[in-house]
């Protein structure tokens, strides 16, 4: 099932194309990684999908109302804000505000899929502490849970992975591979291209505001499109845990 | 402590206070009597001290409380600022306008409601010019400078209309009417501000799962299905209708806004829907309390309510600045 649809999606910022006739679609039991350097537009390219930003061309979520919209996809945005000293507990319940549910209403399907969200992120222990008192890390994971909560079929997530150490790294990725492998799907930006090579079903390469590749990693992260898109030299290894993409070098 | 503890014991705290409000006065009744004259049952004079002077003042120092804390829960849920105070759209600034010009013209004394009134009027076209500016896709940014903006020239149409006033008593009641006050009201002061205070209340209380959703972001809110236009139209027009009706019938009354939300967000679990609620009740003992502090400490020197509230809520106002520059350092 296709659960993302852009066609020639061009998203404006300040009334000027910042992403250009994007055309991309993503179906149940993938993880798509979506690669670029800074400014290449991928943000841009999320918030345009998810009706955030003014577009034109065709997205199939910007057609549905904002509250169906909630149901069908869940959106991780890459500043962490937490405004009000809550616990964890209810900022992850805030995730279940488009099934009627939230902080102190929760029903039992709401309340199993805080539990679900929470134990995935490994936050379970700390669903009684004080968001904002957390490191920058946990709080992220627990930002991270709230999208998990809200168990909608498509997740985009917006660098996810920053400032995560390396266990929690993996983990995400890993609950990432789980989610697709229950048949639903994961678009996220990610700056580490080991990870996203190792980890992702697919890679989206964006430049300029462009969708310069799409594909398999081995095909999207070429030596000539390293250099070209990101200015880099890679060491690239073959391993039993998958293939090794360090960057070592400007080109 | 759960919320439904809290909000139990803030509504005991409400009721009691309403009592010795009613209780508490010049006229020196005994409490039996007083109670007794609340419902008819004594002589003229005294049903006359509580139906038509205590009560009325009770009641509205309560509901303008009440007012103030939910319009100033609502303002920083929106603007996700603990700073934020229900003041900040002008709305308040141009309220007064509106009664001092009433004061002025010399309305105000020919027809008593067309003090209210006049404010009203006041306070809906700030609102009006605030949701122009808020309504399109004007963010929160430009929503604060055009607060700043007409406030300052409401403040600059007063002072022009002190400026010009023609003798000093004229002035000096312009003045004291701006200190905030609810001495002498009458009832029908209430059942002007009811309609909006009521509007108001559902306004921001229509707001309150969207304001939650704002905890993590516009752009998160939005993607969980609160949309923020909306958002913002139901917290402008609910706050301009519960500042604009609370300032109507007691003139500026500063700081509850600002200063109870704050005090009951920790209580509440930072949550801005728990806070409303909250926040309300917060607000109606803080000025039941402060009107009765006005009345025990210079019986008879008149001690203005919106003075009580500054000097009590501008020395937190700056322990809150503190405290939150220790903690950006």
């Amino acid at each position: 099932m296709t659960l993302l649809v852009l066609e020639a999606l061009t998203v404006l910022r300040a009334g000027r194309p910042a992403v250009h006739a994007a055309t991309l679609a993503v179906g149940a039991g993938e993880v798509v990684g979506l690669l670029g350097p800074n400014g290449a537009g991928k943000t841009t390219l999320l918030m345009g999908a998810l009706g955030l930003l003014p577009a034109r061309g065709h997205a199939n979520l910007r057609a549905l109302a904002p509250a169906a919209r909630a149901r069908a996809v869940a959106f991780l945005p890459q500043g962490r804000a937490v405004a009000w000293p809550v616990t964890v507990g209810d900022l992850v319940a805030l995730g279940r505000l488009p099934h009627g549910g939230g902080p102190g209403r929760l029903a039992p399907a709401d309340r199993a899929a805080v539990d679900r969200a929470l134990a995935a992120t490994g936050l379970a222990p700390l669903a009684g502490r004080i968001a904002t008192r957390l490191s920058g890390g946990e709080q992220a994971r627990a930002l991270m849970a709230r999208a998990l909560a809200q168990e909608a079929p498509l997740l985009l997530a917006d660098e996810p992975a920053a400032g995560l150490d390396p266990a929690a790294q993996l983990g995400l990725l890993a609950s990432f591979r789980g989610l697709a492998a229950a048949g639903r799907a994961v678009v996220v930006t990610l700056h580490d291209l080991g990870l996203a090579a190792r980890a992702c079903t697919r890679l989206v390469l964006m430049h300029e505001g462009r969708i310069r590749a799409d594909g398999a990693a081995a095909a999207v992260l070429s030596e000539a499109r390293l250099a070209e898109v990101f200015g880099i030299r890679a060491f690239r290894a073959a391993t039993a845990d998958g293939p090794i993409l360090q960057p070592v070098g400007v080109v | 402590m759960s919320h439904r503890a809290l909000l139990a014991g803030l509504a005991l705290a409400v009721a009691l206070l309403f009592v010795a409000a009613l209780l508490v006065g010049p006229a020196g009744l005994p409490p039996r009597t007083a109670l007794a004259a609340l419902f008819g049952a004594e002589g003229r004079a005294l049903v006359l001290v509580m139906q038509e002077i205590r009560l009325p003042r009770a009641l509205l120092a309560a509901a303008v409380g009440a007012a103030l804390g939910l319009a100033g829960a609502a303002m920083q849920g929106l603007l996700r600022n603990p700073l934020a105070e229900p003041g900040l759209l002008g709305v308040s600034a141009a309220a007064a306008l509106g009664a001092v010009i009433a004061l002025q013209t010399g309305l105000a004394a020919r027809f008593a409601p067309a003090l209210p009134a006049s404010a009203l009027a006041g306070a809906g076209m700030a609102a009006a010019l605030m949701l122009a500016v808020a309504l399109p896709r004007g963010g929160t940014l430009a929503l604060i400078l055009a607060g700043i903006a007409l406030s300052a020239l409401a403040g600059a149409a007063t002072a022009l209309v002190l400026n010009l006033s023609p003798n000093p008593f004229a002035a000096a009641e312009i003045v004291f009417w701006t200190m905030g006050s609810l001495r002498d009201r009458a009832l029908a002061d209430l059942w002007l501000a009811s309609p909006f205070l009521g509007l108001g209340a559902a306004l921001v209380i229509a707001a309150r799962r969207g304001l939650d959703a704002l905890t993590l972001g516009e752009e998160a809110a939005a993607s969980l299905g609160a949309g923020l236009v909306r958002l913002r139209l139901l917290v402008v027009l609910g706050t301009a209708a519960l500042v604009g009706a609370a300032t109507a019938v007691a003139g500026a009354v500063g700081f509850v806004g600002l200063v109870v939300p704050h005090l009951v967000r920790p209580l509440c679990g930072g949550l801005p829907s728990r806070t409303l609620p909250a926040a309300a009740l917060g607000g109606a003992a803080m000025v039941l309390a402060a009107d009765l502090a006005t009345r025990l400490i210079a019986p008879e020197r008149d001690l203005k309510l919106g003075v009580l509230t500054a000097i009590v809520g501008a020395p937190f106002f700056l322990h809150l600045v503190f405290r939150t520059a220790r903690a950006e350092a």
